[in-house]
């Protein structure tokens, strides 16, 4: 039983409050835990966790609304529950396990702290700040500074120690030393981070209270340290907390922070806060460089991992706009992932068109195809799903993703139009549900293409269910005969009688009929005729038995009656007609013969409307409603498909303002 | 009781039938007694401990925080405090210590009829219970009998008579009656509210904590 999952990762965890194992997630804030709530047991079945725990995994979390809404009522509506989760956002925060309540990304929490193992470092790029190397603070004057690099050129290379002393004493260069130390920090403090990066690099993540600039120095120099043994949840974490305290940093208060220390030291006061801007834009190159350094050093696997971690997480699933570091981060990694994607690609279109030229040779070559070409969609996508992201987050689109996207989607239209491979179409409408969930533009077409897939596969389900209905409908036997007795039968594969055996599909005329008979008045019984053959040939079925016959002609009516009477509407519409006995029929007129006493018959054609229809003496009768001259009676007995006809004309006449007979076939 | 019993004074049987009611009476009232029933070295823990009806540092709603816990006499004199409770529509509850967090007993509880559930907090190293109520609750009328229990229940409350009837400590004779709850129970009344289910989690994981570290 899941008892809730994370509501970053998606793993399972011990409680919805709980930090998560795998990646170190705490809610902090009233939205994360409502969201937190609605992923636990207490308010979602089993089924519905794993659905999410699947989302989440594949970056797309959406939690439906009346659920969302029933945690917040919860959570709001209690005093004692707020009050707890007060009490566990603030204890979070006093560990250090993050800036503040309301702050949106989860911060590395003590569980994760613990597992990193302290590490040393000889230098980082804050140990090449010109302060660092003469042991000078921002607060010195510029004859201290002299002084310094004097007493240091016994200790450091004399160019290092020179081009350091002018460096901190040019008015032009001193500002983008400043920015790379730790402004704002006190001299002591300054000294004591800068050692303390050397000595336990990651320790300096805990440490909260400083100016973002000086903080978001100390965590770069801090990520020299980091290596391919990092965990890449925490890797993303760090990133996250970077990303975040760039994000604060303001001009004005570095600013501010500068010409305080100025004041001190007696060097020109900065006038406009552009000067601190255009070296800010240099400080966020560093940055980014200084991630991209350590990803950079991960194993590939970890690095595209951390990378997707950080941009899913940042963005809220492509929701929100990323922060801007990430933003540059996952330009950088699109331009190195580039060569790769390119090449991906080729090999999926190439795929793509093979499936295509492949398809008349059957499914299972499809199907092979196919499945190295879900291999490689894959390994795409798991390189391309950070672009994706950031891209949708940025509200653009990512062209060879979408390009290879609608590729895909192509052939699985392709696929069950022209060759009605249904099962590898919906095979690859569910590839691209899964793998480009981060292209709206196609997941709305995909959406729509996996409903019409759903909805041809129902309608198959229905048909194969109606099919065997009907088969089950159809088939009879009974035995024939007073004392031979012969099998009359009749199936989906046809029927048969004495030896002849007629496919149903072959047979083209029927007819049926009884004849009562009767000596002297008194009723002696009544024998039937049941007759069906195909073009070349008929069989003749003679029986008493009223019950064998009747059910026999209802189930001959099901297999190939319905079939006739649709063959003859259409033959009409196509403008065929049929001479049955001594009646024409065309679509739009019947053609009868007048009955004269003296001499032949002359054919009158009458429209439907002139004409109307009766039974008499076993036979269907068709006569001009305004000369009974002209009649014709059909012998139900004897003639051929005279109940067909029958059918289509007395259905037809219940149309109203019936024309043709083949208006059955188009009007309800 | 026999015809002459009321002139030539109490039977035996009566005289023992008046001394359990007296020790119940003690067991439910008297704090000191109380106090007394309790292993030497807690009784003189107990006694040292300054005795108010609300700590005096504490902060937020009395006896639903944590940090202003129900000072209270022991763990007898918790089972006592709870049991004389009653909400404001005169419904009695069912209470069990889900853990302690530091010192501080976490009891879950229930209305009789199962409509209303509380977490309340009492701290118990106390010579004698508060005279305070949390919000919400009055002093029931009724005689007090227990109608909880010092120890967690898995079931709670449906495992209310199994509790009773595994009791060791004496005590079972101070319980209500099965009878008073049984309707609820039978009906299966019972239903812990969302809210009440975060807070449990909420607990749990802290008190879980602590006794892993202890």
């Amino acid at each position: 039983m899941t008892v809730a999952i994370c509501v970053r990762c998606g793993n399972e965890k011990a409680g919805a409050f709980r930090v998560c194992d795998h990646c170190g997630t705490k809610p902090r804030t009233d939205d994360e835990f409502a969201t937190a709530l609605a992923l636990s047991w207490h308010l979602a079945s089993e089924s519905e966790l794993t659905q999410f725990a699947h989302q989440l995994k594949h970056g797309k979390l959406i939690i439906p609304d009346a659920l969302l809404a029933q945690a917040r009522q919860a959570l709001a509506a209690d005093k004692q529950l707020s009050a707890m989760l007060k009490t566990l956002r603030e204890t979070s925060v006093a560990r250090g396990s993050g800036n503040g309540a309301d702050q949106k990304q989860p911060k590395p929490t003590t569980e994760v702290a613990a597992r990193r193992h302290v590490r040393s470092l000889r230098q980082t790029a804050l140990h090449r700040n010109p302060f660092w190397l003469l042991g000078a603070t921002p607060r010195d004057d510029r004859r201290r500074i002299i002084e310094l690099a004097d007493q240091k050129l016994l200790e450091i290379d004399q160019e290092v120690c020179q081009q350091a002393r002018s460096d901190l004493t040019n008015p032009r260069t001193r500002l983008a030393v400043e920015m790379a130390w730790l402004p704002g920090v006190s001299p002591n403090k300054a000294t004591q981070l800068a050692r303390q990066v050397l000595q336990d690099a990651m320790s300096v993540r805990r440490e909260l209270g400083l100016p973002p600039l000086a903080r978001a120095n100390l965590m770069a120099a801090a990520f020299e340290a980091v290596n391919g043994d990092d965990d890449p949840n925490d890797v993303a974490e760090f990133i996250e907390e970077l990303a975040g305290t760039v994000d604060e940093i303001s001009a004005e208060d570095v600013l501010r922070d500068l010409n305080e220390d100025r004041a001190v030291s007696g060097f020109p006061e900065i006038r406009s806060p552009e000067q601190i801007e255009s070296e800010l834009t240099d400080r966020k190159r560093y940055f980014r460089d200084a991630i991209r350094g350590a990803l950079d050093r991960l194993p590939s696997t970890s690095l595209i991992t951390t990378i997707t971690m950080a941009v899913t997480h940042t963005t809220d699933g492509g929701q929100e706009h990323a922060p801007e570091l990430i933003e540059s981060v996952v330009d950088a990694y699109e331009v190195g992932a580039q060569e790769f994607l390119q090449k991906e690609a080729e090999n999926a279109h190439r795929l793509v068109a093979a499936i295509r030229a492949a398809a008349g040779s059957g499914e299972d070559t499809v199907k092979r195809l196919i499945d190295s070409l879900e291999a490689v969609s894959r390994n795409w996508s798991r390189i391309a799903q950070p672009i994706q992201v950031c891209a949708r987050a940025r509200g653009v689109r990512h062209e060879p993703s979408m390009q290879l996207g609608f590729a895909i989607r192509g052939l699985a239209v392709d696929l069950f139009n022209e060759h009605q491979m249904l099962g590898q179409s919906k095979r690859l409408t569910e590839l691209l549900s899964e793998l480009f969930s981060e292209l709206p533009e196609l997941t709305e077409r995909v959406e729509q293409d996996a409903e019409a897939l759903a909805e041809i596969t129902r309608d198959l389900v229905e048909a194969e269910s109606a099919r065997s209905e009907w088969e089950r409908e159809i088939t009879y036997s009974a035995e024939v005969g007073a004392m031979f007795k012969s099998t009359l039968s009749i199936s989906p594969k046809g029927i048969s009688w004495q030896g002849q055996s007629f496919p149903l599909e072959k047979i083209t005329r029927v007819r049926w009929g009884g004849i009562r008979h009767s000596v002297n008045g008194i009723p002696t019984g009544t024998s039937y005729t049941l007759a069906f053959g195909d073009i070349h040939s008929e069989a003749v079925v003679s029986l008493r038995r009223h019950e064998i016959f009747s059910t026999f002609v209802d189930k001959l009516w099901r297999a190939v009656g319905i079939r006739l009477l649709t063959e003859f509407l259409q033959s009409l519409k196509s403008g065929k007609e049929f001479r049955i006995g001594s009646v024409v029929i065309k679509d739009d007129r019947v053609i009868l013969p007048r009955n004269k006493f003296w001499g032949a018959s002359e054919l009158v054609p009458c429209t439907w409307s002139q004409v109307q229809v009766w039974s008499a003496d076993g036979s269907f009768c068709i006569g001009s409603k305004d000369d009974k001259k002209v009649v014709a009676g059909l012998s139900y007995i004897d003639v051929p498909n005279v109940h067909i006809v029958e059918q289509g004309i007395r259905m037809a006449f219940k149309q109203p303002g019936m024309r043709v007979l083949s208006d059955l076939l188009t009007k309800k | 009781m026999g015809l002459f019993s009321g002139w030539f004074g109490a039977s035996k049987d009566e005289k023992a039938l008046r001394a359990v009611f007296e020790k119940i009476r003690r067991v439910l009232e008297d704090e000191e007694f109380q106090i007394e029933l309790l292993p030497p070295p807690l009784q003189s823990i107990l006694r040292t401990c300054p005795g108010y009806d609300r700590d005096p540092r504490g902060t937020g709603p009395f006896g639903y925080s944590e940090t202003n816990p129900i000072p209270v006499n022991g763990p007898i004199g918790e089972l006592a405090y709870l049991s004389k409770l009653e909400t404001e529509n005169g419904e009695r509850i069912l209470f069990h210590r889900i853990g302690a967090i530091d010192k501080i007993d976490v009891f879950e509880a229930v209305t009789f009829s199962g409509t209303q559930w509380f977490i309340l907090f009492a701290d118990m190293y106390h010579p004698r219970r508060s005279r305070l109520l949390p919000e919400g609750f009055r002093f029931t009328k009724e005689v007090p009998q227990f109608s909880g229990f010092h120890k967690r229940c898995d079931a709670f409350p449906y495992d209310f008579a199994e509790m009773k009837n595994a009791d060791q400590t004496g005590l079972s004779m101070a319980y209500i009656p099965i009878s008073k709850i049984a309707p609820w129970l039978e009906k299966r009344a019972y239903q812990r509210s969302l809210a009440h289910k975060a807070k449990l989690e909420l607990l749990n994981a802290r008190i879980t904590s602590f006794q892993n570290q202890s």
